[in-house]
């Protein structure tokens, strides 16, 4: 092996989770447990805002679990661990995703929610309280925020959750999603846009 | 002249990865000193940063605490469910091999007996077709009387095309007229 290919590869081994999926390969069974300990929640929360259901989510994390597994035998340390597990979860919740349009036969009314539960302004003006937007509880800030990421396309959504919760840079979100960075920019930008003119009108609740 | 103090589309598309320090340097001076005389833009860029912060609000979930036990569990019992498939299929695929190689046998013997009999047993119908000129002609056979007839023939030159053979004696007057066929109904006459 060459010098150039050793340093090349060298800070992909020194990921401490691609040492322990390593040890997987070899046989390790409590380095697997060890991995699924330090992804369970990560892959959880991205599933979660991604798919909006806690009970889907935990089904969706543990498949992510078995696909890694799975395919131990023919793991190769050559990008961060984290992105393999990430493109995982991106494909799985994609499927998810076109599974759940497929099933939906019935018309979406005009004030159905989506994915993510019941819109609070649609309780605000059933409420019709003018002062409801100063009286916002953290809760139901937080689900207005929900509310705003289920309005998202599923690749906004995605790469958004990616960028804020895993702080993944545009290289890497384009590796987990197959697209490229400028694609991702241009995907960050709309979706940042279109959530600034959803939750602006609610900054002053915050 | 001065700069417009609006945004472009480009340096709007821009402005979100400026935030997250995507930009290249050149660029992202360029578009800080724009939003530094533009108030619209400085707007801008606050309301997005302060709704990328709201997204902080985001629930982020804890997995049960059995989560990675049940998660090992599930995948052991599906590997051990894979693998008791794999068995039976293994266990299936041995079978079909043996069955295939049984009906081949039987194929095989089936072939080699068809042979022996097609070609190694004698076949009487085949015998009599070779013989059939001979059971046609059966009784024009048994007419003539012994040997010295047909050896009487053969020197009349009846059984070639060539001419007689030169010390055999041309026949008699009168009696070399006369054709094989009155010679078969002479000669058994002769001889009674």
């Amino acid at each position: 092996m060459s010098t150039s290919e050793t340093s090349s590869k060298q800070p992909i081994v020194q990921d401490p989770d691609a040492r322990l999926m390593l040890r997987v390969k070899g046989g390790d069974e409590a380095a697997f447990e060890e991995l699924v300990e330090h992804y369970q929640n990560r892959v959880l929360s991205v599933l979660y805002n991604a798919v909006g259901q806690r009970e889907e989510a935990e089904d969706l994390t543990q498949e992510v679990f078995l696909r890694i597994y799975r395919a131990r035998h023919g793991y190769q340390p050559t990008a961060k661990f984290c992105t393999w597990v990430f493109t995982i979860a991106h494909n799985l919740a994609a499927n998810a995703g076109r599974a759940r349009r497929k099933r939906r036969t019935v018309a979406i009314e005009a004030h159905e929610s989506g994915p993510l539960g019941p819109r609070p302004q649609e309780q605000l003006v059933q409420d019709s309280n003018p002062t409801a937007s100063a009286e916002f509880r953290r809760g139901e800030v937080a689900e207005l925020v929900r509310e705003a990421i289920g309005k998202l396309n599923d690749r906004q959504r995605m790469a958004v959750l990616l960028n804020k919760f895993e702080d993944m840079g545009y290289a890497e979100i384009a590796q987990v999603m197959g697209m490229t960075p400028p694609a991702i920019k241009s995907l960050l930008s709309r979706a940042r846009t279109n959530l600034r003119e959803m939750l602006e009108p609610y900054l002053d609740v915050t | 002249m001065p700069q417009p103090m609006r945004l472009t589309e480009t340096e709007r598309a821009n402005l979100v990865a400026l935030l997250d320090r995507e930009l290249s340097e050149a660029d992202a001076q360029q578009l800080e000193a724009k939003i530094a005389r533009s108030v619209s833009a400085r707007k801008e860029v606050d309301a997005l940063e302060k709704t990328w912060g709201m997204l902080d609000w985001l629930p982020r979930l804890e997995a049960p605490e059995d989560f990675a036990n049940q998660t090992v569990s599930l995948i052991r019992s599906r590997q051990m469910r894979a693998e008791r498939i794999e068995g039976r299929v293994r266990a299936a695929a041995g079978m079909a091999a043996r069955g295939t190689a049984a009906v081949g046998s039987i194929a095989l013997a089936a072939l080699v007996g068809f042979l022996v009999v097609r070609f190694a047993w004698p076949d009487p119908t085949r015998q009599l077709a070779q013989d059939l000129d001979i059971v046609e002609n059966l009784d024009a056979y048994r007419s003539i009387p012994d040997l010295g007839f047909l050896e009487d023939l053969s020197r009349l030159g009846l059984f070639s095309e060539r001419p007689a053979a030169a010390g055999a004696a041309p026949p008699a007057a009168g009696e070399g007229s006369k054709d094989a066929s009155e010679m078969e109904t002479e000669r058994p006459a002769d001889s009674s």
